[in-house]
């Protein structure tokens, strides 16, 4: 018995607390009005501003490996088309380490079963450089890194032709009767 | 100390000349007859007294020997090539690199006067003469006399062209000279220099493709 009166003492309490807590509370209107004015005042940043602030925090980012892959695909389409589309020089196509760049030379002979390139770079090695036929043009290509400076150079088609590059200067005068061009790598 | 140290150089320079001579030797031999070899190999020996660069030379005896010439073709070309790079270290001075050399020989070989390639290589202080150079040689190779190709070349030069415009300027005029243009009217108009005077003709068309480095049309 004494139990029960302690507990109905204990609930009317708290009754009396929720009572007191749901009672709205009324502020003086002057102090909402200072509370405004204050928040007013705060200096607002622009969107560009946020847009900076945001790019400046660090996000986490969550990608699916799919996407990833994706994004990874798209970029190399992108250098290729790059590359490909003459944006690059057109004999020039990407730096070395020691100054050298990768030069490409190419010739048209779709009939030929075997070319290659001999000149300066090569020690006239007519095994040195094979070209290999490029699926597109029906072109012969073979890419040589060469250091700035003034190579002569000339094709052999099918072992026995000497073709002179026809997209290249000719070499002033030929020493030794058969042709030959000439290619400029000019320094960086 | 000094004289230890002028030792130490001299030997240094004796081995590096000494290895040099061997590995261009051994880069000749089996290429070359033995008595050709030796004849090359002299003026090899002549250049590297001369501190000229011997590369080249071993260049020229190795294409010979590709293109199945004889001998004495051999050492007969490597010898004017030797002469063209003394001539060209003459005008061009100490302070030209090898690149420089060489394609200063091909200016000579061109026809080019000592004083006009003096000129050109003046008008582009602290940059590189070797494109301005090659462009005078090539310039010649397609038929244009050496003094107007000088002249084209010196007018690029002298308005602080790049490397890419004297490419240009060749890339153009090889593309007119094809379309049928004689050599020096072409050359005249795509470089605008005043000093060549293009003989009567018609007008250029614009080069496909390649940006003009003058203006490319003019009227006559």
């Amino acid at each position: 018995m004494c139990i029960v009166s302690e507990v109905n003492g204990f609930n009317e309490l708290i009754e009396n607390a929720a009572h007191e807590l749901r009672r709205p509370v009324r502020f003086n209107p002057a102090l909402d009005e200072r509370v405004m004015k204050s928040v007013r005042a705060i200096p607002r940043f622009g969107r560009m501003a946020n847009l900076v602030g945001w790019l400046l925090t660090t996000h986490p980012v969550r990608l699916s490996p799919a996407f990833g892959l994706v994004v990874l695909v798209g970029a190399a389409v992108g250098m290729w088309a790059w590359a490909s589309s003459g944006a690059v020089p057109e004999q020039i196509a990407s730096s070395f380490e020691n100054g050298a760049r990768m030069i490409v030379f190419s010739l048209e002979v779709p009939e030929a079963s075997d070319v290659s390139i001999v000149g300066d770079f090569n020690d006239w090695d007519a095994e040195a450089t094979p070209l290999s036929r490029t699926s597109a043009l029906d072109e012969w290509a073979a890419a040589v890194p060469l250091v700035p400076g003034r190579y002569q150079y000339t094709f052999i088609v099918d072992g026995e032709q000497w073709v002179a590059d026809p997209g290249a200067p000719r070499a002033l005068q030929s020493d030794f009767g058969r042709p030959s061009s000439v290619i400029t790598v000019p320094e960086l | 100390m000094n004289g230890l140290m002028r030792f130490l150089v001299f030997g240094l320079t004796l081995s590096v000349g000494a290895g040099s001579l061997i590995a261009q030797e051994s880069r000749l031999a089996g290429r070359l007859d033995s008595a050709t070899q030796r004849r090359v190999e002299q003026l090899i020996g002549s250049a590297l007294a001369d501190e000229l660069p011997t590369e080249p030379l071993v260049d020229k005896a190795l294409e010979g020997a590709s293109k199945g010439a004889p001998g004495d073709q051999i050492v007969q070309a490597v010898a004017r090539l030797l002469a063209d790079i003394q001539v060209a270290r003459s005008i061009l001075g100490g302070e030209a690199d090898d690149y420089e050399l060489l394609a200063g020989a091909g200016a000579v070989r061109a026809g080019a006067s000592a004083e006009r390639i003096e000129t050109v290589v003046l008008s582009r202080p602290n940059m590189s003469s070797l494109v301005p150079l090659a462009v005078l040689t090539d310039l010649v190779a397609l038929g244009v006399p050496p003094g107007t190709a000088a002249s084209a070349v010196l007018a690029l030069t002298e308005s602080g062209a790049s490397d890419a415009e004297l490419d240009n300027l060749l890339r153009n005029v090889s593309s007119d000279i094809q379309a049928g243009y004689p050599p020096v009217q072409a050359t005249a108009i795509r470089s605008g220099s005043p000093s060549i005077v293009p003989p009567p003709g018609g007008v250029l068309p614009p080069a496909v493709g390649i940006p003009p480095v003058a203006a490319p049309v003019r009227d006559q």
